[in-house]
């Protein structure tokens, strides 16, 4: 299990917050967590290990924008539920990027962009969504998946480049 | 496009791409029956983030005001003349608040005494009794249910005491021939006596819905008490083994004591006495070390084996208790544990307690009975109920707006008013330097409010009368949290359950249709 850490949340008002949070959206975790799992119980504990996150990185979840609140704690349990799943399954098959992803070349415009990423290979996804949206440490994120360091770091650096080459060609801007 | 614009893009990317796919869950935010085991775990997970350990930046800041007191105090001291310009407790006006401020030397708030009423009027009992600290609140009811609060801050801690005279006729009067206001209420409420002491370093203030006389009488019956023992917490825990929850808390005459522990099994068991023979000293194949805690002698019992606890025991600096720590750690670490120890005194923030909801509780509160019982709400709740389900929409904001309204108008504590009061005064406070608490009193409702500015953000917290917090505000976060009452958790919770029956059997019966 987690290490994590309570005394983040060390203020009656961050631990009101974090009860909201609770209570508004643990439903929602669970029916995403339920989509990946298929399994109630898996689910629950994925929920679980969820809000074990959210604690321990609630600093961080303050500064959220409240529009984006809710699916960043999608995001959380969705890739919790992925990380039960494989840890259920010992063995797991390898992900080949090129293979399922849209060809950078036929990204060309903003929708299209987030479009293709809904269609990246499980881990691939949860790999960026880790890093760059939730803040894991390589590590943190080898461990949870299954993976090692090294192949972390070439998924995020592959993701990154490919995003890059999408931008600079097709002019994205952050307020695309 | 800079790196860090890249990952601010992927960011929205990934953002989006969770609306896209999960835009129609996002928008029902659907209900889900857990199961009573995930229901426990989480019950204890949220009750484990309600009693956290303190952070070593309380004691950090502590000291800064600490030096900074002495420094103005070395000042003062030089100047007989000014010294004595200085010191007192101030009235002054602002807008519709009287705000009074000590001038001058500022003590500490006593370790273990409070200062209490010797005389209350026939038929009130005490209902929470009062603890040492800088906000010291001692509560008693009758019968009928009417309160009778004494409160006082000290002068070392509280920047200011701000009393709302708007809606009150203020007069003045005496207390053992100190000058006092006198805040009646044109109504059948509670009223206010305040007053200051100088020389109890304290400012008073007493509220109940008595006559000046009584009120006096109580004021003038007050003594310093008998010395209480005192109460010692740990601020400060190794963190390199994982977070920790409080485990347990004991608090029992001169004893008490607190359990730490983690999600690893891991126990960090810190206890005091003013019995010596209650600390724990174990056999050792070395014995006793002589080390030190403070300056002061101290027993360190290492573990023969390895995962097994060892043993400090050290005295307390003020004497008479003695204290110890026990956890599988190195000496350095017990002895840092030891000396980050200090005397637990009351503050605003202590007297607040915060809710945590049981659904296993049978026993309703009234106002909860009461709305159970109206019959044409719940007949309400169960036609929104069953309109939701035909539509396929759960809790729909019109049922929603419906529930809010009712809550507001028969459960809830009139927080909106309190709540506007109160950041009148934030921006006021939050220009001040240097930081501190400002304690605030509201008339009508009787709510009692702590505003703290800091040098990086600005807090407070409003209690009702019963001192239950029920909004707090964090200029971090930028808005007011309402702190649901038990009442509130209670309701939410069976007008769910009514809603979701009669939302379950319409669905069924359109299935069957």
């Amino acid at each position: 299990m987690l290490v994590y850490y309570l005394q983040m949340i060390d203020t009656p008002e961050e631990k009101i917050r974090f009860e909201q949070i609770y209570l508004n959206y643990r439903g929602l975790m669970y029916r995403v967590a339920d989509g990946v799992l298929h399994n109630r119980q898996d689910a629950e504990d994925a929920v679980h290990n969820a809000f074990l996150r959210i604690i321990k990185q609630f600093n961080k979840l303050q500064s959220v924008p409240g529009e984006d609140l809710v699916p960043q704690v999608v995001v959380i349990a969705r890739n919790e539920a992925i990380s039960l799943l494989r840890k259920r399954r010992r063995e797991v098959s390898l992900e080949d990027w090129d293979g399922v992803a849209e060809p950078s070349e036929a990204v060309t415009d903003y929708h299209t962009l987030v479009d293709s990423f809904t269609r990246l290979p499980q881990t691939y996804r949860a790999v960026l969504e880790m890093k760059l949206l939730l803040g894991y440490s390589d590590g943190e994120i080898a461990a949870k998946l299954g993976l090692t360091k090294t192949a972390v770091s070439t998924r995020v650096n592959r993701g990154r480049r490919l995003l890059r080459d999408i931008v600079e060609r097709e002019g994205f801007r952050l307020d695309a | 496009m800079t790196d860090r614009a890249l990952d601010e893009l992927a960011r929205r990317v990934m953002l989006d791409a969770a609306r896209q796919e999960y835009g129609s869950l996002i928008a029902e935010l659907p209900e889900h029956d857990f199961s009573p085991e995930f229901e426990k775990k989480m019950r204890k997970l949220v009750q484990r983030a309600d009693r956290p350990i303190r952070h070593q930046v309380a004691k950090a800041a502590a000291c800064l005001l600490l030096a900074a007191l002495i420094g103005g105090c070395s000042i003062l001291a030089l100047v007989p003349e000014a010294r004595a310009a200085f010191i007192g407790w101030m009235r002054d006006v602002y807008e519709t608040w009287f705000v009074y401020q000590y001038e001058g030397e500022r003590r500490g708030a006593s370790e273990d005494t409070v200062f209490l009423p010797t005389w209350v009027p026939e038929g009130y009992e005490e209902l929470v009794p009062a603890k040492a600290g800088s906000f010291v609140r001692a509560q008693y009811e009758n019968q009928r249910g009417e309160l009778l609060i004494v409160s006082y801050v000290t002068g070392a801690e509280t920047l200011s005491l701000n009393m709302e005279w708007e809606g009150a006729d203020v007069r003045s009067c005496t207390v053992s021939g100190l000058p006092a206001d006198l805040y009646l209420n044109p109504a059948d409420g509670p009223n206010i006596l305040v007053w200051a002491d100088g020389e109890r370093n304290a400012a008073f203030w007493i509220t109940a819905a008595l006559d000046e006389g009584d009120l006096i009488r109580i004021a003038e019956s007050i003594r310093k008490s008998e010395p209480m023992p005192r109460r010692y917490r740990v601020t400060w825990l190794p963190l390199q083994y994982g977070g920790y929850y409080l485990e347990s808390e004991t608090e029992e005459g001169g004893s008490g004591g607190s359990v730490y522990g983690n999600d690893q099994g891991f126990f960090i068991t810190f206890g005091y006495s003013d019995d010596d023979a209650r600390a724990p000293r174990p056999e050792t194949s070395g014995g006793a070390k002589a080390v030190c805690v403070d300056g002061r002698a101290a027993e360190l019992y290492l573990s023969d084996r390895e995962g097994e606890d060892s043993v400090l025991v050290w005295p307390a600096a003020e004497g008479g208790s003695v204290l110890w720590v026990c956890a599988p750690i190195p000496e350095d670490e017990l002895i840092r544990i030891a000396e980050s120890v200090i005397v637990d005194l009351n503050r605003f923030s202590d007297l607040i307690t915060i809710p945590v909801f049981d659904p296993e509780d049978s026993e309703l509160p009234e106002l909860v009975e009461r709305a159970l019982g109206d019959a044409p709400f719940i007949v309400r709740v169960q036609k929104y109920a069953r309109a939701d389900a035909r539509a396929g929409v759960y809790m729909s904001e019109e049922y929603n707006a419906f529930v809010r309204d009712y809550q507001v108008r028969h459960i809830s504590p009139e927080r909106e008013e309190a709540i506007a009061r109160i950041t009148q005064l934030i921006d006021q406070y939050s220009r001040y330097e240097g930081g501190g608490e400002n304690i605030l009193c509201l008339f009508g409702p009787f709510y009692t409010a702590s505003v703290s500015a800091g040098a990086r953000n600005t807090t407070a917290h409003i209690a009702d009368e019963r001192g239950r917090m029920i909004a707090s505000y964090n200029s971090g976060y930028g808005a007011w949290t309402m702190v649901p009452t038990r009442e509130e958790m209670q309701f939410d919770y069976c007008i769910r359950q009514i809603y979701m029956e009669s939302f379950k059997a319409e669905r069924a019966r359109l299935a069957q249709d």
